[in-house]
């Protein structure tokens, strides 16, 4: 690890690649599109309307094939000589790698280019991978510069979005860390001209895919390949013409305006429905047009006016359903000007409401639990909606709006009355959001009345430990929670702890407490008194004596049983923070939102783990929803944390059902990674991976270290204010995480295979296996197995961590490879 | 440096049977102690000349001494070298940028003084390399064209009609066909003047070359796009069109060549691990 943060910035040099001014006609330029046909390595992707298999669809081949024919015509318009592996795209055009490398080094290439996309079904960045000599040390520096300049080029693009700056990095390296193979790229392998292989963007990221489906996008990478050429070789002759470059989209609409079924993922304005049919018309100051674009019918709204003599323009969209938009831009020489432009689609229609929930049930009662939805023809005027809504009897709650405004959710803060006829009525002041249209109001008040249940009987709401669940088994406490304050006297001689023999645990009555949480909801911490034994299964009990300050009972007895484990199983692992001094973290309060007080924290002996002391972070939320409260935290010594480390964290939750982050950083970069849900109480070690940490390179250097927590609210009205404590904190970098990990307070050795995985991962070497869960590197789950081996041929090529538990509790996690062909 | 070649007893034999050639044995490793790759024999099959993964540096080694020699350690100098006919000679390029363009000299080793002299120097043109090592008759893949030249005469030649490219060609030893690939359609055996053609392999065989006239090898390979998957050296008897295997699935293949004159073929893995094979 190392004990030093900096970022360096370091210059391209330009006497790195040993150029001098020179002409275009000096050039020759291999161009190898990547993969070749319609067979199963040649990455179709399934998108509407297309299905598997048809050619007709996105297919990488296809892609990387089009952006190579528009390369090789742009170089050879400008009197270079450019040399295509292929020029068709059937099986036959699938050549050996070694064929295309023999024949760019015959060629006497100055410059070898290999064009693909990348998979990757969340994010979109691009990846310029060099060839290396051996791990890390490229063959040619001038492989990273021109790597570089690719990158820079490419990443100008503003008709995408990008997830996250690009990453160059030498060909064995980059396979070799991902654990898939040693010997970097086959085209690469045997070159010895300079060159690299790009990975414009993600192709299996849905939105980007879409894109990848338009001709005008593809020649506008091929444009940017020219240039970054161009500025590589440092040429007389550039550009003399610009580009005009956007993408149409509707911002009222998101995609299900066109495609069915969309479960894929989007960022931004990706999220919204791109117009297809969309005339752009590029006009000069005369108002003649000059060139004009259509926007396919494939869902990407890309649009690009190619070659443009520098000057003022208007760019003018239309379509017959949406309201005309106009901009003026200026086009310059050996540049692209974007003009992005949303579209406001004509709603010349009144308001109407389609669905309305709650939905009465069988017995004519509606969940107290549930807000009011309200679902539109269109999307919704929010500030008209709220001033035209009223709710009888009176309720304290917020609203919600779905991204598209097609959906509105008043939800309420605690929960509706029970055994209560509401009465909602949203008059005709509510419109929807087209300011263009008079007339967009609703056109009749719309009175809706529900009635919420009968409360008959106390209810227990949720409990800690689960049933079959663990607790750290050190003066462990139990938590109910109820849907109403308790009456707490005498509560303790309703419940019961006892071990499978029947012997009793004592509770600790001073340690206990109740009705602790918000909103007149209520709840009963036992805390028992010394520890269990970790060889028991201890069940609780609650009887139906207890009773709510409204005297109702339970109607029936609780009973679930759990067992103890030992957190400490990584204690081993090196610690980097034992907190035995608090005054290493503060609140924040600038930072923090939605919070009634600043952030604070406390030197907490009890509950501690380790040593003489762990730290208690409290926090109170001034509200149900959309709170984050912030700390700050000063290491003794930086981390130096990077790419692929991992962080342990020994947590004693609140229950609260809130999400720990913890904040790293390197000079202005900040990366969050969630350690947990605080679903928990009492102690849980939580390991996260730093996989989303940018890696240093050659013009910066990203060495990372913690500096910071922060508690995201998750909405309910049940944990406004509450603490947690956090004991040691422990490093680990291996980073392959495939191979042996040792769990189970080192009582066993765990094998993880096969790397990379398509169909189905193995684990042995660990007894008792109780179940395996994958998480995407967000931390949501996204398969779960009850047996030794868990499926991921459903999962889309990526790094996931596999969360192994054990039947007394230890937990081990690693990271696993998925790769689809 | 001491090379072990097994099977040398063996070279010879079978050599005026008109029969298709067959492996003697399994291919044997040559120990050369560091890694091998591009292998090209001399003509008479004594010495052999190898370079790095990519094509960065030359040297020879004398197949009967085992004696090395380093030609030269400059980038480029190792891909396709050509021996002159008698072996005494080596002629290569070597490859340097001049202002950031790729330039190539052409040099040529001689083998009895161990030095290279300079043929012609950095430039930016092509060079018919066989012709630079002053060679009669050879055969030389051009982008959409075959030269064949049969007593220092040329001709031009297009197989196949509709070829996009062509690569690895090559004339039998008796000087009556050429080996080619061309790299879309497969490996193909034609006449000199390009009639004939039948395909021998499929478009994904690289490294053509002839063993006898009745026999060639090569080097099949499968790949995802990204990285070599499979690749196993073969050999064709061309009187029947049946494909055997040299190598078994677990070895990758990297590169192969032949020498007629001995009825053998050299190839290397990806690690640079060198092997030999004789056939009868």
């Amino acid at each position: 690890m190392k004990r030093s943060i900096f970022i360096i910035a370091l210059a391209v040099i330009a006497a790195l690649t040993g150029a001098q001014a020179k002409k275009m006609s000096d050039l020759k330029i291999y161009i190898n599109p990547g993969h070749g046909g319609y067979t199963s390595d040649d990455r179709n992707i399934v998108i509407y309307p297309f299905s598997q298999g048809d050619s007709l669809g996105f297919w990488e081949s296809k892609s990387n094939l089009y952006k190579g024919l528009h390369l090789y015509h742009i170089l050879d318009s400008l009197g270079a000589t450019p040399m295509l592996s292929r020029t068709k795209n059937t099986q036959d055009d699938d050549r050996a790698l070694s064929s295309i490398s023999a024949e760019a080094n015959a060629f006497g290439a100055d410059y070898f280019l290999s064009i693909h996309s990348n998979a990757g079904e969340t994010t979109n960045y691009l990846l310029m991978l060099y060839r290396e000599q051996t791990y890390g040390v490229p063959r040619y520096e001038e492989n990273v510069t021109l790597s570089n300049i690719v990158a820079e080029n490419l990443y100008e693009n503003e008709m995408t979005l990008w997830t996250r700056s690009p990453r160059v990095c030498g060909d064995i390296k980059f396979y070799q860390d991902a654990g898939m193979w040693n010997t970097g790229l086959g085209v690469l392998r045997q070159l010895y001209t300079i060159g690299l292989l790009s990975e414009g963007g993600m192709h299996e990221h849905r939105p980007e895919c879409y894109r990848l489906m338009n001709d005008d996008y593809w020649w506008l990478e091929a444009w940017h390949f020219a240039r970054s050429i161009m500025d590589y070789f440092d040429t007389e002759d550039r550009f003399v013409t610009g580009n005009v470059a956007g993408v149409v989209w509707d911002d009222h609409n998101d995609r299900t305006l066109d495609i069915p079924h969309v479960s894929f993922t989007m960022h931004g304005r990706d999220n919204y429905a791109p117009v297809c049919g969309c005339l752009i018309e590029l006009l000069d100051q005369q108002g003649n047009v000059v060139q004009k674009r259509t926007t396919d019918n494939l869902y990407n709204g890309v649009f690009v006016f190619r070659n443009v003599t520098p000057g003022n323009y208007k760019v003018r969209y239309s379509k017959d359903t949406y309201y005309t938009e106009e901009q003026d831009i200026t086009v310059e020489a050996d540049k692209v000007t974007y003009c992005n432009q949303s579209m406001n689609m004509r709603r010349e229609f009144p308001l109407e409401i389609t669905v309305t929930s709650p939905m009465p049930k069988d017995d004519g009662f509606t969940n107290p639990g549930d807000p009011i939805t309200l679902v539109f023809n269109t999307d919704v005027d929010e500030e008209s909606l709220q001033a035209a809504f009223t709710l009888t009897p009176e309720i304290n709650g917020y609203w919600k709006f779905s991204d598209n405004n097609h959906t509105a959710q008043f939800i309420p803060k605690t929960v509706f009355d029970q055994d209560t006829e509401y009465t909602m009525v949203i008059s005709t002041d509510a419109k929807h959001a087209d300011t263009h249209y008079a007339n967009g109001h609703l056109q009749e008040p719309l009175t809706y009345t529900f009635t919420t249940a009968h409360r008959g009987y106390l209810e227990v709401t949720d409990h800690y430990p689960v049933d079959g669940g663990y607790v750290h088994y050190q003066s462990p406490t139990v938590e109910l929670r109820f849907d109403n304050s308790i009456k707490s006297s005498g509560l303790t001689n309703y419940v019961t702890i006892a071990d499978s023999k029947g012997n009793k645990m004592n509770l600790n009555n001073r340690n206990c407490s109740y009705n602790t949480v918000s909103n007149g909801l209520g709840n009963a911490v036992f805390a028992v008194q010394g520890d269990l034994d970790l060889t028991e299964t201890y069940t609780f009990q609650l009887t139906t004596d207890i009773r709510d300050t409204d005297n109702l009972t339970m109607e029936n007895s609780l009973s679930f049983t759990f067992r103890p484990t030992d957190v400490t199983a990584q204690a081993e692992l090196p610690v980097i923070e034992t907190f035995d001094a608090s005054t290493v973290i503060s609140g924040n309060l600038d930072e923090s939102t939605g919070v009634a007080t600043k952030p604070s924290v406390a030197k907490s002996t009890s509950p501690r783990l380790f040593g003489d002391a762990a730290v208690k972070l409290s926090y109170s939320f001034a509200d149900t929803h959309d709170g984050i409260a912030y700390w700050d935290y000063a290491a003794e010594t930086p981390q130096g944390l990077e790419k692929g480390d991992k962080l342990g964290f020994y947590v004693n939750g609140d229950f609260s059902n809130h999400d720990l982050w913890a904040g790293v950083t390197a000079g202005t970069d900040t990366k969050w990674v969630k350690v947990c849900d605080l679903n928990f109480r009492g102690w849980e070690f939580h390991e996260v991976v730093l996989d989303e940490l940018e890696e240093s390179n050659a013009q910066m250097e990203f060495i990372y270290t913690l500096d910071r927590f922060r508690i995201v609210q998750v909405e309910s009205p049940v944990t406004l204010k509450s603490s947690i404590v956090l004991d040691n904190i422990v490093y680990s970098d291996e980073h392959s995480g495939v191979g042996s990990i040792v769990a189970d307070g080192g009582k066993g050795s765990m094998k993880v295979y096969p790397v990379p995985a398509s169909d189905r991962i193995f684990v042995e070497g660990l007894e008792d296996i109780a179940k395996l869960e994958l998480l995407n590197i967000d931390g949501s789950t996204v398969g779960r197995s009850a047996g030794t081996s868990i499926s991921v041929s459903g999962l889309s090529t990526g790094v996931y961590l596999l969360r192994v538990t054990t039947t007394n509790g230890s937990q081990a996690v690693t990271r696993v490879l998925v790769t689809q062909h | 440096m001491k090379i072990n070649i097994l099977l040398t007893t063996t070279l010879l034999s079978g050599a005026l049977v008109a029969n298709a050639a067959k492996p003697v044995g399994e291919a044997q490793p040559m120990e050369l102690g560091h890694a091998v790759y591009h292998p090209v024999l001399s003509v008479d099959g004594t010495q052999m000349l190898y370079t790095t993964i990519d094509h960065r540096g030359l040297s020879i080694v004398d197949l009967t001494t085992g004696a090395e020699r380093e030609i030269s350690t400059e980038v480029g100098a190792g891909f396709q070298p050509v021996f002159t006919p008698d072996g005494s000679e080596v002629v290569y390029r070597t490859a340097t940028r001049i202002d950031g363009l790729l330039n190539r000299d052409v040099r040529s080793f001689s083998v009895a003084k161990a030095t290279s002299r300079e043929l012609q120097p950095y430039s930016r043109d092509q060079v018919v390399m066989e012709k630079a090592a002053g060679r009669k008759s050879f055969a030389r893949a051009e982008l959409t064209r075959i030269e064949v030249v049969k007593d220092g005469q040329s001709t031009q030649v297009n197989p196949l009609q509709g070829a996009d490219r062509y690569q690895w060609a090559s004339v039998s030893p008796d000087g009556q066909r050429v080996l080619f690939l061309e790299p879309f359609k497969g490996v193909y055996v034609c006449n000199l003047d390009g009639s004939n053609p039948v395909k021998v392999l499929g478009n994904r065989s690289i490294y053509p070359c002839w063993i006898d006239d009745n026999t060639i090898a090569a080097v099949t390979t499968t790949d995802d796009g990204y990285q070599v998957l499979s690749s196993q050296a073969v050999y064709v008897d061309l009187a029947t069109g049946a494909v055997n295997a040299i190598t078994s699935d677990d070895m990758q293949v990297s590169e192969l060549a032949s020498c007629p004159a001995k009825r053998m073929v050299v190839f290397n893995d990806m690690d640079g691990n060198l092997f030999t094979l004789s056939f009868e």
